[in-house]
């Protein structure tokens, strides 16, 4: 089920919230939790009893984590490591590695490997991240483990964060998952934050996305090098309003239900560089590479060459961990290139140019970069990146409304524009003494106004259409 | 947010509150007591019946689905908000749906025109051109067994808004390269010259009649042309027919005309279905025709078969209205059939078609798109033309039987 579907927003949503508002606060956990199963099993029924499974298992094994001596101890947590990663390589990663194989093997004139392709559950990444999260701080005694299954099952499964995360662990919303309280502000903020996200969504993300996959979708003989330009600002402006506008919706609605989520984006495209990208971009994605891998290889406490060695291992990884294709790899290696030279020398050279020159040479490399992110494979990529530059084999010219409209243009343009906009000399200050002149009530209507407005256009713009899909589901 | 935060202005925060409350939960209240019943929005079905819960579609997901589609169209907000999104995005973006994709566009001064004639106007290739001379050859003959029977067979070229009007549609829609190619009819008007068909290209005749009018022969709200175009185009096939010696129909001219302050149903077609919360500004005043006959009345009318596109409808209605034809047959699409003055349709097997009643017309008229000009008669010519062969077959055969009786005492 995704959140920008009548079926949650117009039954789902107020059926839970209704029912976790009336019910006693010993079974408000039992309301979300089987509210959630529900919306998993809505979108992946067959996949229910593994994911329940796999909780129970880190429940246990978080358990004899804890109790055992630590020698033991060490032994279960990687038990519960290697099950998560296993699991999530399984699901994740059969596949590629099978069909690289074949192809190796059919060099040397070996047959196909017959293999039932493996079906990749929804959420896989984001819930093996959070199980993973949560027994390495058992093991680490950041917090005593989960003594309640059900408070546990809840920290896992909790619908808002279940499929396309922010990955929260286990100790920021320990206390919240035993006690917490609802108050009239928590409802009217996030509706407020998730009317944001659902703009966010079905106003932005889904519109210019139909320009990206229609200009993605073209064969060489099309893509000139205009489409190619507004593919990737397309696409660029896609995956931050979809994923950002995802993250708005889930804080939005753990607030609702009393949870206190992190953010998960901070403006990543007026990051100044790519060392500040990856502080703004997916924040608790890069936490977690951070905290359980970047770290545990040494981090910044080891030799300079040790450092470049792990900052490329976590890029590797997180290339991989968004999808099982070489292209995913090359975005990795992409990200890791900038960021090491950024460390040996560039960031150094920044430095001396203006500040918005640094936020648009930052934003134009992410931006060629998401080329290798959406690319159907290497071949595609390259033919992409070609035809950013050249005209060359273009010989069928399409008419541009046929792979976009007036509406996904100006919706690129302001979503490049709500991006963008504090670059504008004295737009900040402006906005602070807008703020300052006009009174809390005022500016607290018109933020209410805004989001009401903002539900009932999605709300028709849904109406209007059956294309939303979620980017993120696929990671 | 530091205010949002604040406990106080209760009140802005419980009207918000309510406001949006009440908006999510209409649809669990509306299907408990309906307030708005259940609509679809013109040219989309209506929400089906819940599905039947089973675990196998269940865990197909297709339960899920159909419920998800059935959560949609029957929430009591489906037709309104459509009408409310297409609204904003014909005001502001001038187009209807946020994509872009349905089948109806906005031109220029809101001229509604159907996506489906934008490849014939950026000179795309048609899929069936290498059908093109076997189907224009099987014209010709079809014409020509026809003449011999006593019928009149004209190939009527009707116009689209994007051809007539180019220049009502913006840019954006238009391949700039188009001109490096052929129109597609400029390729099947070069094979029916060739043929020496008789035909009747009424998209000529209205681009130079339009001086004498002062509208346009297509209104902003419809899919097909005018009352006095479809007018002129009778009367240009008219002219045709008087030309081939054949019959034809009294002749009448198309000069006087009413103009009325909105369209009616049928100039109306595409903002039906274009699902705007005002219509009213594509409404435009729209010319219909008041008739003049130049002939007295015959006494016997042509009895009359038309075969082809929704464009034939207009003249249909006028050879009706007008008793030009005293008989007369729609053939839509050569899948559908109705009479003269029938408002529904009614299925034409082609198995089990009168092939006798078809051949007895004294005119038959089979129009063609400029849109699409290549798929002429829509298997009508093919299949006329087959029985007609058939039938001339077995009356040449007929005529010779004692020499097939020798043949057949032979061995």
């Amino acid at each position: 089920m995704v959140f920008s579907s009548y079926i949650f927003l117009f039954y789902f949503f107020p059926l839970v919230l209704g029912a976790y508002l009336v019910v006693p606060r010993a079974l408000k956990n039992f309301v979300l939790i089987s509210a959630s199963l529900f919306f998993y099993a809505w979108g992946e029924p067959r996949f229910v009893g593994m994911l329940l499974s796999l909780c129970a298992v880190d429940f246990v094994l978080s358990q004899l984590i804890d109790r055992a001596v630590p020698r033991w101890s060490k032994v279960w947590l990687t038990l519960s490591i290697v099950i998560n990663v296993c699991s999530l390589g399984y699901f994740k990663y059969a596949n590629f590695f099978v069909g690289e194989a074949s192809r190796i093997g059919s060099w040397f004139g070996a047959p196909p490997i017959a293999w039932k392709t493996v079906v990749l559950p929804i959420g896989i990444s984001f819930f093996t991240f959070h199980k993973i999260s949560y027994v390495v701080d058992v093991y680490r005694k950041v917090r005593p483990p989960c003594r309640n299954p059900i408070t546990f099952l809840l920290y896992i499964l909790f619908f808002p964060q279940l499929i396309a995360g922010p990955i929260v662990r286990y100790h920021e919303i320990e206390d919240q998952l035993h006690k917490r309280t609802t108050r009239l502000d928590d409802i009217f903020e996030g509706l407020i934050r998730f009317s944001i996200g659902l703009g966010k969504k079905v106003l932005i993300a889904d519109v210019v996305g139909h320009t990206a996959d229609k200009i993605f979708a073209l064969k060489a003989v099309s893509l000139s090098p205009d489409l190619a330009w507004l593919g990737i600002l397309a696409y660029t402006a896609q995956i931050y309003f979809d994923f950002s506008g995802y993250s708005d919706m889930a804080i939005g609605l753990a607030r609702m239900f009393g949870f206190r989520f992190p953010e998960n984006f901070n403006h990543p495209y007026l990051a100044s560089s790519f060392t500040d990208f990856w502080r703004r971009w997916h924040m608790s994605f890069g936490r977690w590479m951070r905290e359980y891998l970047y770290y545990p290889l040494g981090g910044n406490k080891c030799s300079v060459r040790r450092q470049y060695l792990n900052l490329w291992i976590v890029f590797l990884f997180s290339g991989l961990w968004h999808g099982a294709q070489w292209t995913f790899v090359l975005w990795g290696v992409w990200h890791g290139v900038f960021m090491t030279l950024e460390r040996l020398f560039l960031a150094k050279y920044l430095l001396k140019i203006p500040h918005a020159a640094q936020v648009f040479l930052t934003l134009f490399l992410v931006m060629l970069s998401r080329v290798l992110f959406r690319a159907d494979d290497l071949s595609h990529a390259t033919m992409y990146f070609q035809h950013l530059v050249s005209n060359a084999g273009v010989r069928k010219v399409l008419p541009l409304y046929s792979v976009t409209s007036h509406f996904e243009i100006v919706m690129v343009v302001v979503a490049y524009a709500l991006c963008l906009w504090p670059l504008i000399p004295g737009a900040l200050a402006l906005k602070d003494k807008v703020q300052s002149w006009s009174p809390p009530a005022i500016r607290l209507a018109a933020t209410a106004s805004q989001a009401a407005l903002l539900l009932l256009l999605s709300a028709a713009a849904m109406a209007g259409t059956d294309f939303s899909p979620f980017i993120y589901f696929q990671f | 947010m530091e205010a949002v935060s604040s406990k106080s202005y209760l009140g802005i925060k419980v009207t918000f509150l309510a406001i949006v409350g009440l908006f999510l939960a209409f649809p669990i209240a509306n299907d408990l007591r309906p307030v708005i019943m259940e609509r679809a929005p013109s040219g989309m079905p209506m929400a089906k019946p819940a599905p039947p819960f089973s675990r196998q579609a269940f865990l197909g997901r297709s339960w899920q689905k159909a419920l998800e589609i059935r959560a949609k169209r029957s929430s009591g907000l489906w037709y309104p908000l459509t009408l409310v999104a297409n609204e904003i995005y014909s005001r502001g973006f001038g187009q209807i749906s946020a994509f872009d994709a349905g089948s109806v566009r906005v031109g220029h001064e809101n001229h509604l025109f159907q996506t489906a004639h934008l490849a014939a106007l950026n000179h795309r290739r048609p899929k069936n051109i290498n059908k093109l001379e076997q189907r224009v050859a099987d014209i010709k003959e079809l014409q020509d067994r026809l003449k011999a029977r006593g019928t009149s067979l004209v190939i009527a070229v009707t116009p689209n808004m994007p051809h007539l009007y180019p220049e009502l549609i913006p840019a954006g829609y238009l391949d700039t390269s188009r001109d490096k190619r052929p129109h597609p009819y400029e390729l099947v008007e070069k094979a029916m010259n060739e043929k020496g068909i008789a035909y009747v290209d009424t998209v000529d005749v209205l681009k130079s009649d339009q001086s004498k009018f002062p509208f346009r022969f297509f209104t902003p709200s419809g899919s097909h042309w005018n009352d006095v175009a479809s007018c002129i185009g009778l009367h240009a096939i008219n002219d045709k027919l008087k030309e081939l010696g054949g019959r034809s129909f009294r002749a009448f001219s198309c000069e006087n005309y009413t103009v009325e302050p909105q369209p009616r149903g049928k100039d109306r077609d595409l903002l039906q279905i274009a699902n705007v919360l005002f219509p009213q500004r594509f409404h435009e005043p729209t010319p219909y025709v008041s008739i003049t006959y130049l002939e007295p009345e015959p006494v016997k009318q042509p009895t009359t078969l038309l075969v082809g596109t929704s464009y034939l409808f207009a003249l249909s209605e006028h050879l009706y209205d007008w008793n030009l034809a005293k008989v007369h047959k729609l053939y839509f699409y050569f899948r559908q059939w109705r009479s003269g003055g029938e408002e529904s349709f009614h299925g034409l097997s082609r198995k089990t078609m009168n092939w006798d009643e078809v051949f007895s017309n004294e005119i038959i008229i089979v129009n063609v798109g400029i849109g699409n000009p290549v798929t002429i008669g829509y298997g009508f010519i093919e299949a006329a033309l087959a029985e007609l062969r058939k039938r001339d077959d077995e009356a040449l055969a007929g005529a010779q039987p004692r020499r097939k009786a020798i043949v057949k005492e032979r061995p």
